[in-house]
């Protein structure tokens, strides 16, 4: 919605402004580096990303380590992925031992293994390699309740893109009950399955539009209000309602030897819609991450520190139970 | 307890003006020296002294700092009305004023915390820029601290800049800021006294937690028309006052105004002449303060008083085919109209009638050209105001020797639009009017205090207020205790102690740190409860008369419920709600607790040829916030171990004037990253994902992110600096003039405004690593200004 881009332009002007007020005798580059003096111990980190739910049948846990600052960094950027780990599922009566798989890159086992992923039961996890060592635990959510209603809708404006192009585009929204009691955090989800152009290496490697199934996420309208997440927090008991959800329609573009060529309309064939009933970890961590996705742009925020719950390292291991419909529109 | 009847005692009262001017003088002693009878001039100029009939006549001084003391003798056998006229001492030597010296003593009133810098010094202290400013000159004392560098903001004994009282002639002023906190709104010019309280709050203010800065305008000379201005690099300023009738009118008009806008135009044209995009940007600031008063007699006087303070920051973009338009303005409005009545020598009312109103707008306009010709735009309107209009009815009552009774209500109404936001044109996704209808609360507060002579050596101010604000859903009522008292040890020589409860209704939300106008003012509400706050303080007095200087040391302890901060990630203008248009600031606030404790020590000399004073604080401040920090105690940005500031002022000759500062503190606390990670977030329809292996696609769903360690882990570089100034004044045959040349920062440090990790790649190894570099704003800054008077 180019509101951070412009706040941020406008940042830039304020302090080049500012530069130039209180510089009126000398502005000078005032940037030196500062010797490496003040951090705290410096060691990477064990990071644990893993998500239960009783719908899976693969268990998988990722563990990788961060890069402190100050440290040569060969790979800037990319997940460090640790190989060497040992790491522990347990629900009180049982413990699996996940090994690691070079495919995913990622410790994994069936879930079947620990008798299934059951609602209302706490898993613990120990990771350790070694030299560290890290644990965290959640508890598995009940069913969510069923997705109540939901609307369909159409949204258009009336100038066009860059390319001439209409915003078109379906939207949709939905509602549920929260049950009484309070505790309960939920996420909105949902994918479309669209009928539309895309273009791929024909035979003699040059491209080819053509036209085919594919699976997109839905956009969720979270700008002003309305999130993926929300808490029962101030509004235990009642209706709940999802934010819009938006499938773009607009025609592809390609660009091709002869300059710019549109694609058809784009159909929509079927739309999921998801109602993700999570317990306290999941949803803090993830608003944390999106806090941290829109604070990141902003330069008058304050930095995020990113929820964890695992103790002795950084990352989440957090559960979730969910609800579908398919519709057609 | 009652020694005397009323009937027993007899009053000399009256109003205490500086001779040459008619200007009401506020804050001049009035005492029987030998005796405990002893009492002080109101913001007013009006005092009553109540004593019990003397055996034979008496000797009352009169005596305040810059002033010659005035002698009395009086028979004291009937109620006396005594106008008092005090002569400057500038013209004395000195050697004469200490050869009979009776000045006020610290030493004497149980009032603790208070800081009191006469306008005269702060006008010889080094200003930035050459700019002289109160609140600057207030941050070098124990107890105040400064935000960033070059920032105006006030730090008061661990509590932010929004937990400040900061009145002008009565109306509460909601953002103290000129330049993002560069200068302060205060015009030296205009002001008469400028007074900070840091604890023992008397009970007649309230509203705030940790601060009372009263500051008061002149009333303008009552007997000819005098002027004042100066002409500096970055602004200048005049000041008009004069008598409408004489001896009973008078006015004063003071403004001030930049002009980097009008200096850098040319060379921002030159720099740009080549360039396809034009861009011009501008910035001024003014302010003007104005006051009239009329003088019915000595039973009433009437005057209006009035503040308007403007910023205004733009930029024009002009391009082939766009154009953007962009500007952040906000500004003060105040008005005082104030009604002084005299019911008697032992009664004294004022009833004002007060409007303040602060807004901040920021406005931008982006018009851009399309492919066919179409003209595509983008406007955002942003608006947040407060405006209060408040009814306050004070009382100073002198019943007897050895009480004097203060009492009054006061009233506000609050109007608010925290944040509007309107966001409409075709290049917008989602058009969004944000609602303008302003909350309204109001807030009221009831007081009694007294202070107490308790034989020779005790005395006492013993108050109640209790403070009322109501809203749509809320309402509190919240009584606050207030209590402070003096304990003679010796001569010159006390012992303090104070305790005082304070509610806070309406708060800030900032998160920069800065004085950025973009702070909120946003009311109490439902979810948003009052910040309260306990304090309590002792420390010792002593005066030292031969000197003339005056030794504080004082500790305290204060806690703090309820403050409020942005939650993590939250900013003003990314407001999370519930739905979109529902858009409101309480999801993006979130509430915790703060103490601080320290000591403070202050050795002053507020007159002679040689003043100045010393000041350190030893302070520590904690926050525990439980959505802040994973729930774990932290230090807030601003909380500083050692601060030390030493000020002197000598002056070499009556042509010269030569002036230092030196300035020491502990480093912020900040949170920066200690190490960086890949996060893993759950994609629950699948996502898009950097990896194009479907493997690794988990991984392609976050993003690097840092890890900050604990909140506020990272101590920065201590902050010191070093300002000089010397002042050239000469006497012409209608006016005097003052050349004024100062350094700011004399020794070029390189204090830290802000950090920032960045990477560098190591030109041998070719691998890449991470750097923290400083950034510093100000190096050595000389600046030159002219000042007249006549």
């Amino acid at each position: 919605m180019g509101l951070n881009s412009e706040t941020v332009r406008f940042a830039v002007r304020a302090g080049s402004l500012l530069c130039f007020a209180g510089m009126m005798a000398s502005c000078g580059p005032l940037v030196e580096t500062v010797p490496e003096f003040a951090l705290d111990s410096n060691e990477p980190k064990l990071v644990i990303h893993a998500y239960l739910s009783p719908h899976d049948t693969l268990v998988t846990v990722y563990v990788t380590q961060s890069s402190p600052v100050f440290v040569e960094d060969a790979h800037p950027g990319e997940p460090d992925i640790i190989t060497n780990a040992v790491v522990v599922l347990a629900d009180g009566a049982k413990e699996v031992v996940l090994p690691y798989d070079s495919t995913y890159l990622a410790y994994s086992v069936n879930a079947y293994e620990i008798g299934g992923i059951r609602p209302g039961v706490t898993y613990h996890l120990r990771v350790r390699d070694d030299k560290r060592s890290a644990e965290a635990k959640t508890t598995v959510p009940t069913v969510p309740p069923p997705i109540a209603s939901y609307q369909l809708d159409t949204s258009y404006s009336s100038i066009g893109d860059f390319y001439g192009r209409k915003d078109t585009s379906l939207t949709v929204q939905f509602t549920w009950k929260d049950p009484p009691g309070p505790g309960n955090y939920y996420r909105v989800a949902g994918k479309a399955l669209l009928l539309t152009d895309y273009r791929e290496a024909g035979p003699d490697g040059k491209p080819v539009i053509k036209r085919g199934r594919a699976t997109i996420p839905l956009q969720w309208d979270d700008a002003f209000g309305g999130s993926e997440l929300q808490s029962d927090a101030n509004s235990d008991g009642g209706a709940m309602h999802s934010p819009l959800g938006r499938i773009s329609l607009k025609r592809p573009v390609f660009w091709t030897e002869n300059g710019t060529e549109s694609g058809h309309p784009v159909e929509v064939k079927g739309i999921t819609l998801d109602l993700l009933h999570t317990d306290e970890y999941y949803y803090r961590y993830h608003q944390s991450v999106q806090a941290h996705d829109i604070a990141d742009d902003n330069p008058f925020a304050e930095p995020v520190l990113l929820y964890s719950n695992v103790s002795g390292g950084l990352g989440i291991f957090a559960s979730y139970n969910s609800f579908s419909i398919d519709i057609k529109p | 307890m009652w020694q005397y009847s009323v009937s027993q005692s007899v009053t000399l009262s009256g109003f205490i003006k500086e001779s040459g001017s008619g200007e009401l003088l506020p804050g001049v002693s009035v005492f029987v020296p030998g005796t405990p009878h002893g009492t002080a001039s109101n913001t007013y100029g009006f005092y009553s002294l109540t004593l019990p009939v003397p055996d034979d006549s008496i000797e009352v001084v009169f005596s305040s700092v810059a002033y010659q003391s005035q002698f009395y003798r009086w028979r004291g056998r009937e109620d006396m009305t005594l106008n008092i006229f005090m002569e400057s001492a500038t013209q004395l030597e000195e050697v004469s004023i200490s050869a009979r010296r009776q000045t006020s003593f610290v030493s004497q009133t149980p009032q603790m915390s208070k800081l009191e810098v006469p306008i005269a010094q702060v006008k010889k202290i080094p200003g930035f820029l050459g700019e002289k400013d109160v609140l600057k000159v207030l941050q070098l004392m124990p107890g105040v601290q400064k935000g960033s560098e070059g920032q105006s903001g006030l730090y008061v004994r661990g509590g932010g800049p929004d937990q400040n009282l900061v009145i002008l002639d009565e109306a509460i002023v909601y953002n103290a800021n000129h330049l993002f906190g560069f200068f302060s709104i205060f015009n030296g010019d205009a002001l008469k006294s400028v007074e900070l309280t840091k604890g023992g709050f008397p009970a007649q203010f309230g509203g705030r937690l940790s601060s009372v800065l009263e500051m008061n305008m002149r009333e303008g000379n009552k007997e000819k028309l005098k002027g004042e201005g100066g002409i500096g690099l970055v602004a200048s300023r005049l000041t008009l006052e004069g008598p409408l009738a004489k001896g009973k009118s008078s006015f004063l008009v003071s403004g001030r105004r930049t002009y980097i806008d009008i200096l850098a135009k040319p060379f921002i044209a030159q720099q740009q002449k080549n360039e396809e995009t034009k861009v011009n940007p501008g910035y001024y600031f003014y302010d003007l303060n104005a006051k009239v008063n009329y003088d019915f007699g000595d039973k009433d006087k009437l005057y209006l008083s009035g503040y308007l303070g403007q910023d205004r920051f733009s930029v024009i973009e002009k391009g082939e085919g766009n154009r953007m338009d962009a500007g952040l303005n906000w500004g003060n409005v105040t008005a005082t109209l104030r009604w002084n009545h005299l019911f008697g020598s032992r009664l004294f009312a004022n009833t004002s009638l007060i409007f303040s109103n602060f807004k901040f707008g920021i406005d931008n306009y982006v018009e851009e050209e399309r492919n066919g010709g179409e003209k595509a735009e983008f406007t955002l309107k942003y608006l947040s105001r407060i405006r209060d209009i408040g009814l306050k009815t004070d009382f100073d009552y002198y019943p007897h020797p050895s009480h004097a009774l203060r009492f009054g209500v006061q009233v506000t109404r609050h109007q608010f639009i925290p944040s509007a936001l309107v966001l409409t044109g075709s290049l917008v996704d989602i058009p969004l009017t944000q609602s303008t209808r302003p909350d309204l609360s109001v807030e009221g507060g009831l007081y009694i205090q007294d202070t107490w002579q308790l034989g020779s050596r005790v005395k006492i101010n013993a108050g109640l207020r209790g403070s009322l604000f109501t809203a749509d859903s809320v309402r509190y009522f919240r009584p606050e205790p207030r209590f402070s008292s003096a304990i003679r040890l010796a001569k010159q020589f006390s012992f303090k102690a104070s305790y005082a409860e304070m509610n806070q209704y309406v708060h800030l939300l900032s998160n920069t740190g800065l004085g950025l106008p973009t702070d909120l003012w946003v009311p109490t509400t439902a979810r948003v409860r009052p910040q309260h706050s306990r304090q309590v303080a002792a420390g010792f007095a002593k005066d030292l008369e031969k000197s003339g200087l005056t030794l504080t040391v004082e500790g305290y302890y204060k806690h703090m419920q309820d403050i409020l901060n942005y939650k993590e990630g939250a900013s003003f203008l990314s407001f999370q709600g519930e739905g979109a248009n529902d858009v409101n600031w309480e999801n993006s606030v979130t509430s915790g607790k703060g103490w601080s404790y320290g000591a403070e020590f202050l050795l002053q000399r507020k007159e002679g040829r040689f003043s100045g004073w010393v000041g350190y604080t030893l302070s520590w401040t904690y926050w525990k916030f439980p959505e802040l920090n994973k729930g774990e105690i932290f230090f807030p940005r601003y909380d500083r171990r050692h601060d030390l500031s030493l000020v002197g002022i000598y002056e070499l000759s009556k042509k010269i004037h030569l002036s230092a500062v030196w300035v020491y503190g502990t480093g912020n606390a900040l949170t920066l990253p200690i190490a960086t990670y890949r996060t893993i977030p759950h994609a629950p329809s699948g996502g898009f994902s950097v990896y194009a292996n479907p493997a690794l696609a988990a991984f392609g769903y976050g993003r690097s992110v840092n890890d900050y360690g604990a909140k506020n882990s990272f101590r920065a570089e201590p902050y010191h600096r070093m300002d000089i100034s010397i002042q050239f004044i000469r006497q012409k045959r209608r006016f005097e003039r003052v050349w004024d040349i100062s350094f700011y920062n004399l020794y070029n440090r390189k204090n830290p405004f802000f950090y920032n990790l960045e990477r560098e790649t190591d030109p041998g190894t070719r691998q890449t690593k991470s750097v923290l570099k400083r950034y510093s704003l100000f190096p050595i800054i000389p600046s030159v200004s002219y000042g007249f008077k006549f």
